[in-house]
């Protein structure tokens, strides 16, 4: 991965190539050719967009590479290696810049692009067949720093879990077709929850003959899967949400878009016991008449509030959802200074701590403190960059916040630096449209999957 | 080709700017060392620059450097004098216009220097770019011959495939269950010090019934020949193809690398332009096909001998791993100018076109592949020789290290003394390596065995080399060694067991290990046991190979122990990893090869099937015992009789091993019967001319009640109507029910089944319902609606029915009101599949084969949790399908690809 200095917001003029700038610090380094996560043994070429006349000097700390003024192939080693530029503008200046790299190591056999060996190929499952992953995944770590993995595959569309225990993957088939069980599963959602003592609790859609929410849990070897949604108050579409709420001992709560009279309406479903899910439909919406409501992204808890984010079609477009089984209040993101709406059906919530709410969205960070008075509750905001994509997972790491989202086909990881600046790591590339971080609970390194090549990457 | 962007501007200016003012700058390539490599004190540097503008560079335009020495000196090449441990060293250059471009990689310098030179590898079998088809036992041989050592054997060969890894050891070895798909075969031979050698080939495993592409050969002119400008030239080659034959007129086509194509035929007449050719005749076969030959010649002027040229480095067949230093030589001599040397010899490489001029040259730029790599020298007029070798580069994989940790070096042990070998390897691409990655060897005892810690007692007295060989999954090795002293003590010394066989296997399929290998120092080897690792019998005796099968799954141990003459034993383990038995589709019916619809049942494991051939338009039945084919006309062109089929068949086996066939003579039509009775086929019309038939799906039965058969069709009596024929007492009863309201089309979609009287008929209809199941009890006709649609398979148990379609299996609990039964759809694909059949197994839970796209799948409930699992059985043309359950309780299928009939 690249470690790119300092930045702020990039303005993409691309006719042809970036223009050129005067400043070494401000010069685009392109990559050639390649796609996806940086691999020991590839060669890789690099270019800079320079003023004519500018004469370019580059070196590594390893790996072979052969330079040719703005233009430069490195053979990368695995490991930390550091890639320098120093060039001689035609007015005598002279400038250096390094960017950093971290080059993974190449598993050989039958994979092109690895990450891991197991998850990187083509996932065997069940006694045989290969099986093309979905679009879906997504990822956590428990208290003792095993990782966990749900994906989704769409050979024959199914339901994943994978544990690593730092030397190997333990795959599970968690849910897909079967004789008189089971169901299609939508390849393009999932969502995971797994509490500190490894309890791994999956929410995800079965799509035909309609589509039906379905939850899953791991209790020793035994995986047991409940409908969450009910022929009355049906999953509707899109985005859903997975909660546990700490103050019931972890209980999971499914919040989803469903079908209404009205037109659809956010329905909170929490399981009172097992294989019995307690429904409560919000069909008296606070934001006012809306045709439709919609789940916007994740949901936790915080200070008592099940909080997720809604879109409406009323006055109140965009909204941040407080529910309990009392009452429903809400903040009005729409009326806020920035603006904000949630246009995407993919932001993400992750606890800061305490009251402290990060939500991630194509807009940029908002940074929550939940009030006992749910409408009392602020936020600020941050542009994160002009816009992100929908592929992206936002974490805290104690001290700050961690974003992982998708740049044009780019993964990018960024904290702020000391300054409160955002810190930009550049991972690989991606062609797949979701992506999850999680990062570990003792040293805050962050991890990802997202899916690469028909493949499921864990890097 | 993708481009990934990041951009770090603060502005955007408008426009391109492209270029650099004052030229471009040199190409600079270092080409030796290569980067990772550990290199002498002493040690030649060679590089090159190519300047856009200036061309060449050289001299003092070129400076190299290192991070710890310094500046080194100038030159294209120099031998430079490293200080030890780790360097980076850069090779800048500078043309004329100062634009500067360099190049860098990393070396270590170590003072150690060996005497002992690496072993040679050579593969005899199979021939690279051979095809297997799946399931194939491949025979692999090779041999091992070093400079010290002499021939190697046993587990100093070690054979790994790209596809799969480690595949085991030995000279000779069944290579079993090889995963479909373009292998790499690498062999590779370590000697007694751990230097190793290695050798590949390439072969490809394919389904059963893929075509095989055309063999090419080119007959004159020969490689490297030189022809005379101006003479025309006859080019001749054969191309035979496992289908076709021998191949000729325009499926074969000759081109010149520099004159284009040239003609079609087996031979072709040209005049060639001057300079050196790569002329090609590539084959074509009648599905697409193509294979191709290809010879260097070089056409010259007349009255000037051109020169010859003798290839020297690196010797043919050699394989490198990307980014190793190859070495180019040749030499050249011409009757007019003597010997040819510099800018007159230019070296190409099929893959990556030309690569250096002068003898010798190192590249190290190789990609991964194999090069037909040609030395072409011209002479002062002009005149070219040539010379071709090949050389396989195989992808970059570096090295794995290997530490020995105990015994030190220098340790002194009495003969007979048990010693601890402890050792440890990584390797950058596999991390930690174990077992029997790890070799030890002695210089005296050759292998010891594998793994670490290991301990022997039977090292001969006097001083061994001690090497730890690791050897990483792409067969890369890595050697780390000791010197130890073994002294004289009396009494006898334990043989030296050493086992070599498959590390992988099927179960049910048997294996075959060998103790050969194995040695007594001051003795000979009186017996060898195998013990198999799980419960059977000991296999032992004074033969040193053996061979078992494991029945189940699982990872076992293997132990030889072997006693020497005097009654002392030693031994080893091989560790063996049994999959399930994974069946393979076969070819079976070669000499009707254009097929299209198959029926198939199985009786024990006998497998029935009726088929359509097309070539001459039949139905056939044949068994099939897994090695032998019957096969049998059941109807078919005859001289006043039978008739031309169609792909519309049905066959069903009754609880006799009867087998029953019933099928449409096309061009009336007519639907017929036939019952093999003592080897004869009794035939019957089953419709007549007042109820003929019309529907494009037939079915049948048999009424287990008397054994004979029940069959469904459709006829057109002023719509489409469903029939329902009986045969009872030799004679065809047929029955017109309606399942459907007022139709104008009714017609069964498939099989169909009798539960206790009942005849229960899948059918579609253009009014109510749209489709369902017709049960029909004496001439009382109720219907079950479902929603299905195209054609049906269905099987039946006690009260229950199972119809598979394309939107899924419906599995149906037969209520004594059939129209009150209930029913599940369990979908068995994402999609709709066109191609589908079900069958029950022992204990009636179903076995269904379906399309999905172009491949075909064996799909199995869990025994577990009846979630589906899948098996693909590969691609598989339009036709009909089916599936049974033979009596071991397996899913079996026939099928067609390329027209062939596969049974699996």
């Amino acid at each position: 991965m690249r470690t790119l200095s300092l930045c702020a917001f990039a303005i993409a003029a691309l006719a042809c190539q970036p223009a050129p700038t005067a400043s070494l610090q401000d010069a685009a380094l392109t990559r050639d050719a390649l796609d996806g996560p940086y691999v020991a043994g590839v060669t890789e070429t690099f270019s800079l967009n320079i003023t004519p006349g500018t004469k370019v000097r580059w070196s590594a700390t390893s790996g072979q590479l052969s330079a040719q003024n703005e233009k430069v192939q490195w053979t990368l080693v695995e490991g930390l290696a550091t890639l320098t530029a120093s060039v001689t503008r035609p007015d005598g200046t002279t400038e250096s810049r390094d960017w950093s790299f971290s080059v993974e190591r190449e598993s050989r056999v039958g994979v092109t692009t690895a990450r891991d060996a197991l998850l990187a190929a083509p996932i065997s499952v069940l006694d045989g067949g290969v099986e093309t992953s979905g679009a879906a995944c997504d990822l956590a770590y428990d208290t003792a720093g095993a990782v966990h993995l749900a994906f989704t595959t769409s050979t024959h569309p199914s339901i994943f879990y994978g544990k690593w225990n730092g030397t190997s993957w333990s795959i599970d088939f968690v849910d897909g077709l079967g004789f008189n069980v089971g169901g299609r599963v939508d390849d393009t959602t999932v969502q995971m929850q797994v509490e500190g003592n490894g309890t791994v609790h999956i929410l995800y859609v079965r799509s035909t003959p309609t589509a039906q929410l379905w939850y899953a849990t791991k209790s020793g070897a035994t995986w047991t899967r409940e409908r969450v949604d009910s022929d009355l108050v049906r999953y509707s579409a899109g985005r859903y949400a997975l909660a546990l709420n700490p103050a019931q001992t972890n209980r999971p709560y499914a919040v989803y878009t469903s079908t209404a009279t009205a037109g659809q309406r956010i329905a909170v479903s929490q399981r009172s016991a097992v294989n019995t899910w307690t429904i409560a439909q919000l069909l008296t919406t606070p934001t006012g008449a809306n045709s439709y409501e919609q789940v916007r992204g994740d949901a936790i808890f915080a200070n008592g509030f099940l909080v997720f984010p809604v879109a409406g079609s009323a006055t109140v477009t965009s909204a941040l959802f407080g529910w309990t089984p009392a009452a429903t209040t809400y903040v009005n993101m729409t009326s806020s200074a920035t603006s904000v709406t949630f246009d995407t059906e993919d932001t993400d919530i992750a606890s800061a701590g305490g009251n402290r709410l990060l939500l991630r969205s194509t807009r940029g960070v908002y940074d929550f403190t939940i009030n006992t008075t749910f409408t009392a509750s602020t936020y600020t905001w941050s542009a994160s960059t002009i816009y992100g994509g929908p592929q992206g997972d936002v974490a805290w790491n104690g001290t700050r916040p961690v974003l992982m989202q998708n740049l044009n086909g780019s993964l990018e990881l960024a904290t702020p630096n000391v300054d409160g600046y955002w810190l930009w790591t550049a991972l690989g590339t991606t062609n797949g449209v979701t992506g999850a971080m999680a990062l570990h609970p003792t040293t805050g390194v962050a991890n990802i999957c997202y899916q690469s090549g028909g493949r499921i990457m864990f890097q | 080709m993708r481009r990934a962007l990041f951009t770090l501007a603060l502005t955007a200016l408008a426009g391109c700017q492209c270029g650099t003012m004052g030229g471009q700058s040199p190409v600079v390539t270092i080409l030796s060392p290569r980067d990772g490599d550990t290199v002498s004190v002493q040690t030649l540097l060679s590089g090159s620059a190519t300047d856009p503008e200036d061309g060449l560079l050289s001299g003092n335009a070129l400076t190299w450097t290192s991070d710890r020495d310094g500046t080194l000196g100038q030159g294209a090449q120099l031998l430079a004098t490293l200080t030890e441990g780790p360097h980076r060293l850069t090779l800048t250059a500078l043309d004329s216009a100062g634009n500067p471009g360099s190049a860098q990689l990393s070396v270590t310098v170590s003072g150690g220097t060996t005497a002992n030179r690496a072993p040679t590898a050579t593969i005899t079998l199979p021939s690279t770019l051979s095809v297997f088809d799946e399931g194939t036992s491949i025979s692999l041989a090779g041999t091992g011959t070093d400079p010290e050592d002499g021939a190697l054997s046993g587990a100093a060969l070690t054979w790994t495939s790209s596809l799969g890894g480690v595949i085991g050891t030995g000279t000779s070895l069944a290579f079993n269950g090889a995963a479909l798909g373009h292998h790499r075969i690498l062999l590779t031979v370590t000697d007694s010090q751990g230097l190793s050698g290695i050798a590949s080939i390439e072969l490809d495993v394919v389904r059963p019934g893929t075509n095989r592409l055309p063999v090419v050969a080119i007959t004159a002119p020969a490689n490297n020949a030189s022809l005379t400008l101006g003479m025309m030239a006859t080019l001749t080659g054969t191309a035979t193809d496992t289908e076709d034959g021998v191949l000729s007129g325009a499926s074969l086509t000759w081109r010149s690398s520099r004159d284009g194509v040239l003609g079609t035929g087996v031979s072709v007449s040209a005049t060639l332009t001057q300079g050196v050719h790569v002329l090609s005749l590539t084959a074509v076969d009648s599905m697409g096909g193509t294979g191709t030959a290809s010879v260097t010649v070089s056409v010259n002027q007349a009255g000037n001998q051109p020169p010859t040229v003798t290839l020297t480095q690196p010797t043919a067949g050699q394989t490198v791993f990307q980014g190793t230093s190859v070495t180019l030589a040749a030499t050249a001599n011409d009757p007019e100018d003597g010997a040819l040397t510099g800018a007159s010899l230019a070296w190409t490489s099929s893959l990556d076109g030309p690569l250096a001029m002068g003898s010798p040259v190192s590249v190290t730029s190789l990609t991964a592949g194999t090069h037909v790599l040609t030395c072409i020298a011209t002479d002062s007029g002009g005149n070219t020789g040539s010379a071709t070798v090949s050389l396989t580069v195989l992808p970059m994989n570096a090295a794995p290290t290997a530490m020995i940790s105990m015994p030190s070096t220098g340790a002194s042990f009495a003969a007979g003394t048990a010693v601890s070998l402890v050792g440890s390897a990584t390797d950058p691409e596999d991390g930690a390596l174990t077992g029997a990655a790890l070799t030890w060897r002695s210089s005296l005892d050759g292998v010891l065995g594998t793994g670490t810690p290991l301990s022997t007692s039977s090292l001969r007295v006097g001083t061994h080399v001690m090497s730890l060989t690791a050897t990483d999954s792409g067969g890369r090795t890595g050697t780390a060694s000791v010197t130890i002293t073994i002294t004289m003590s009396m009494g006898n010394l334990p043989p030296i067991a050493r086992l070599t066989g498959p590390g992988t296997g099927m179960a049910t399929q048997m294996l075959a290990f060998s103790g050969a290998p194995s040695s007594d120092s001051d003795g000979t080897i009186a017996s060898y046991a195998f013990n198999w690792g799980d419960g059977s019998a000991v296999t032992s005796g004074a033969l040193p190979d053996a061979t078992h099968v494991w029945a189940t799954p699982g990872t076992y141990t293997v132990t030889l122990t072997v006693t020497d003459n005097l009654g002392a034993m030693s031994s080893t383990t091989l560790q063996v990893v049994i999959s399930v038995f994974v069946r393979t589709p076969s070819v079976v019916d070669q000499q009707e090869p254009y097929g299209l619809a198959c029926s198939l049942a199985a009786q024990g494991s006998l497998l029935h099937v009726a088929y359509f051939a097309t070539v001459h338009p039949g139905v056939y039945y044949s068994t099939w015992n897994g090695t032998t084919l019957t096969r049998e006309l059941v109807d078919g062109l005859g001289f006043n009789m039978g008739g031309r089929a169609d792909g519309r068949l049905a066959l069903v086996v009754d609880a006799t091993g009867t087998p029953h066939v019933l099928w449409v003579r096309a061009d009336r039509p007519e639907l017929w019967y036939a019952k093999r009775v003592s080897g004869v086929w009794q035939r019957e019309r089953v419709d007549t001319n007042l109820i003929k038939i019309t529907s494009s799906v037939i079915g049948m039965t048999i009424d287990a009640a008397n054994g004979e058969p029940v069959v469904t069709f459709s006829y057109n009596s002023g719509g489409e109507r469903t029939v329902i024929g009986r045969r009872t007492g030799g004679a065809w009863v047929l029955s017109t029910p309606r399942f459907s309201t007022a139709n104008s089309y009714e017609t069964p979609t498939g099989d169909l089944a009798v539960l206790g009287g009942t005849v229960y008929v899948p059918f579609v209809s253009s009014s109510t319902p749209a489709s369902g199941i017709g049960a029909l009890t004496g001439t009382t006709a109720v219907t079950l609606p479902l929603t299905f649609n195209g054609t049906t398979t269905m099987a039946s148990s006690a009260g229950r029915l199972f119809l598979m379609s394309s939107v899924g299996l419906h599995d149906i609990a037969v209520a004594p009101t059939f129209s009150a039964s209930t029913f599940r759809l369990s979908l068995v694909q994402a999609s709709n599949t066109n191609q589908q059949a079900v069958a029950l197994d022992g204990v009636g839970r179903p076995r269904v084969l379906t399309n999905r796209g172009s491949t075909l799948e064996s799909v199995t409930p869990r025994m577990a949790d009846d979630y589906w699992v899948y098996e693909d059985l590969g691609a598989t043309d339009t036709g009909t399908v089916d599936v049974a359950v033979d009596g071991a309780g397996d899913t079996r299928a026939c099928f067609f690809r390329a027209g062939r009939l596969l049974l699996y």
